[in-house]
């Protein structure tokens, strides 16, 4: 009798264990660093996963490690699962390191990866890096918000630094390829006419966007880059200007999109015509002169 | 004489000042035949620009080595790329430089005769098709990099009711052509009345493929399926006796089946059996959640006029298209670009 009632809880121990995880817990973000061991002044990799049971379309979250120990170089959101960041990965000094975006009809599977954060280490210890919190919302019209697990990372950090290694990616392929639109809206910046913008780099990330805007646009050469942020209000509200935006990954390779204007320049507006009419104007006049005065002697 | 040196003066003036500029006006509208070529930096349609290659080189084009140069039409001149080794051989014959392959993605599936058909890469509007008479249609996007990509394909039917989008992610590699078949559009579907009279016909309707069989669920106590056949032109319609149903809420979706392939359950319409009927607007399309902008899209302008009010507090007009087009919570944030997300139609 005693036998059998171990055997049994046994049993019942071994399937809670086997698929208690899998049926509470069945999404889970985590955290895969490509080192457990470290040297001071060394640097590695950490990619934010996520497993997604269910398709999820929006997620959020923090990330934190020790401050004291690791040192934050820089956040990789090449070919991140993510489409559209609402918050891109950036570090604050409250919170560590925030996100969230969305992805229009949502991902689902294993290995989604979402973003990487190169970290350096600066002195020996034992580093945690955390996911502090994390939202995922359910790709089904509502937001419902799906369970989701952590799975954090330690590292070791060891003194010396006879290896130090430095974590460089290869990256010389453009951003893709994109199409900005200008429109308005009663509801944002008072009906003014503004430009959307997005795009991806597969590898690298995109760093930042630069915008020009130019009636005449051979002359936009001379005119500078300003950094800008999607949604943009334009200088030109009459849109008569050409508008270039470009992409520039976190390597300087850079995209280039135009938008020729809604409403462009009637060919008398050209500035540069006009001087080539007069300057015509004037070699006729010259010549006539010429041979008027020819003609008089 | 004073006045014809003056004006000789002038002219010589002009030609100096304006003559080159107005030349170079002109060299500058030649280049402009390739839009942003001849600026250094590698634009849209561009392979390179002048000395920027963008980081290729005749080896990352398959050569075995030699210079790679760029054209005045901003296209790679491989002219000076070589090819060695590869052991003896007989001479004879030309050699032709390896041309470089794209990186392309091909769909092709079944939607609904004569429908539109979107895709969207990463969210983004990239090609619109017309399927054939069959209801079939092949796409394809090309110049893409090797990466990761989320991939939506959608329908909209004779009605512009779109269908639910037909997500997938997919890893593509870099020279290599990847086929996507077999993609099978959800049918739409629409119903005539938001709220029915307990006992009235309600009538669900939609398009599917042609000479296709449709099953239309309907969700009581107990999930009701009615299989209906579609018309040539892909057309279906259920007209449903109500008083089979309790009163309350109800939804509705469909699916399709022909021959041997089955598509996924389409959008979700909701009803409610009451005691009144309401008749739903022609225009139903255009009542879509997420569209902040009201032009019947959610898009990138929906997420960032959202994303302009994330987390701050909302002006009264926004307050309004808040509570129209999101989940009425006087707030922006995560929930509402998810439900963006969900409707999303680039």
């Amino acid at each position: 009798m005693k036998y059998f009632i171990n055997k049994q809880f046994l049993i019942i121990f071994i399937l809670i264990v086997m698929f208690f995880p899998f049926t509470l817990f069945a999404s889970e973000i985590r955290l895969d660093a490509n080192k457990v061991e470290i040297k001071t002044n060394e640097q590695f990799i950490v990619d934010v996963i996520v497993y997604a049971d269910e398709p999820v379309n929006a997620l959020e979250g923090k990330i934190v490690f020790n401050t004291d120990i690791l040192d934050l170089k820089e956040i990789r959101d090449g070919n991140s699962s993510i489409n559209f960041w609402i918050e891109k990965p950036h570090l604050t000094l409250e919170s560590g390191i925030i996100f969230s975006g969305i992805t229009p009809g949502g991902f689902t599977g294993v290995n989604n990866n979402l973003f990487s954060i190169i970290f350096e280490a600066k002195q020996n210890g034992i580093a945690n890096i955390k996911v502090d919190s994390i939202k995922a919302l359910k790709n089904d019209g509502l937001g419902t918000e799906e369970n989701m697990t952590y799975r954090d990372t330690v590292i070791v950090v060891k003194k010396g630094d006879s290896n130090i290694h430095k974590e460089i990616l290869e990256d010389d392929i453009l951003p893709e390829p994109f199409n900005p639109i200008v429109t308005s809206s009663p509801s944002l910046f008072e009906d003014k006419y503004f430009v959307v913008f997005n795009t991806q780099d597969k590898d690298s990330g995109i760093s930042y966007y630069e915008i020009k805007e130019n009636k005449y646009k051979y002359l936009s050469f001379f005119s500078l880059w300003k950094v800008v942020e999607s949604p943009y209000v334009l200088s030109d509200q009459s849109l008569r200007s050409h508008i270039f935006i470009r992409a520039v990954d976190n390597n300087n390779n850079i995209r280039i999109a135009e938008i020729v204007p809604a409403y462009p320049l009637v060919w008398y507006e050209y500035l540069v015509y006009w001087f080539i009419i007069v300057g015509i104007l004037c070699i006729v006049l010259y010549f006539v002169l010429k041979i008027w005065k020819i003609k008089k002697l | 004489m004073k006045l014809d040196r003056l004006l000789s003066f002038g002219v010589l003036i002009l030609l100096i000042f304006f003559i080159p500029f107005s030349v170079s006006a002109i060299t500058v509208e030649i280049t402009a035949t390739v839009e942003g070529c001849g600026d250094g930096l590698i634009g849209i349609g561009e392979q390179c620009d002048g000395s920027n290659l963008g980081g290729s080189s005749c080896v990352s084009l398959g050569f075995t080595g030699g210079s790679l140069s760029c054209t005045t039409a901003c296209t790679f001149n491989t002219s000076s790329c070589t090819n060695t080794g590869g052991g003896g051989g007989g001479g004879g014959g030309g050699y032709s430089p390896p041309s470089i392959p794209d990186t392309n993605v091909v769909f092709s599936g079944r939607a609904y005769p004569l429908s539109r058909v979107s895709i969207l890469k990463d969210g983004q509007l990239v090609v619109t098709t017309i399927a054939g008479p069959d209801s079939n249609f092949t796409a394809t996007i090309s110049g893409l990099s090797s990466g990761n990509y989320t991939f939506s394909v959608y329908g909209e039917d004779k009605n512009n009711i779109r269908s639910a989008p037909f997500t997938f992610p997919i890893y593509i590699t870099s020279g290599v052509t990847t086929k996507i078949s077999g993609i099978f559009i959800s049918p739409t579907i629409a119903v005539d009345k938001s709220e029915v009279l307990k006992g009235d016909n309600l009538v669900i309707f939609g398009q599917s493929a042609s000479s296709s069989e449709v099953t239309v669920s309907i969700n009581s106590t107990e999930e009701i399926f009615i299989k209906k056949n579609t018309d040539e032109s892909g057309v279906y319609l259920v007209n449903l006796d109500t008083s089979i149903l309790e009163l309350g809420q109800h939804h509705t979706k469909s699916k399709s089946a022909v021959s041997g392939e089955i598509s996924e359950f389409g959008q979700i319409v909701a009803f409610l059996v009451g005691n009144k009927n309401i008749f739903t607007e022609l225009n139903a399309n255009c009542i879509l959640k997420g569209d902040v902008n009201y032009d019947c899209k959610v898009n990138l302008v929906d997420f960032s006029i959202a994303a302009f009010w994330y987390k701050k507090p909302l002006s009264e007009a926004f307050v309004i298209i808040e509570s129209d087009k999101l989940n009425a919570d006087r707030k922006i944030d995560l929930v509402d670009f998810s439900i963006m997300a969900f409707y999303w139609t680039g």
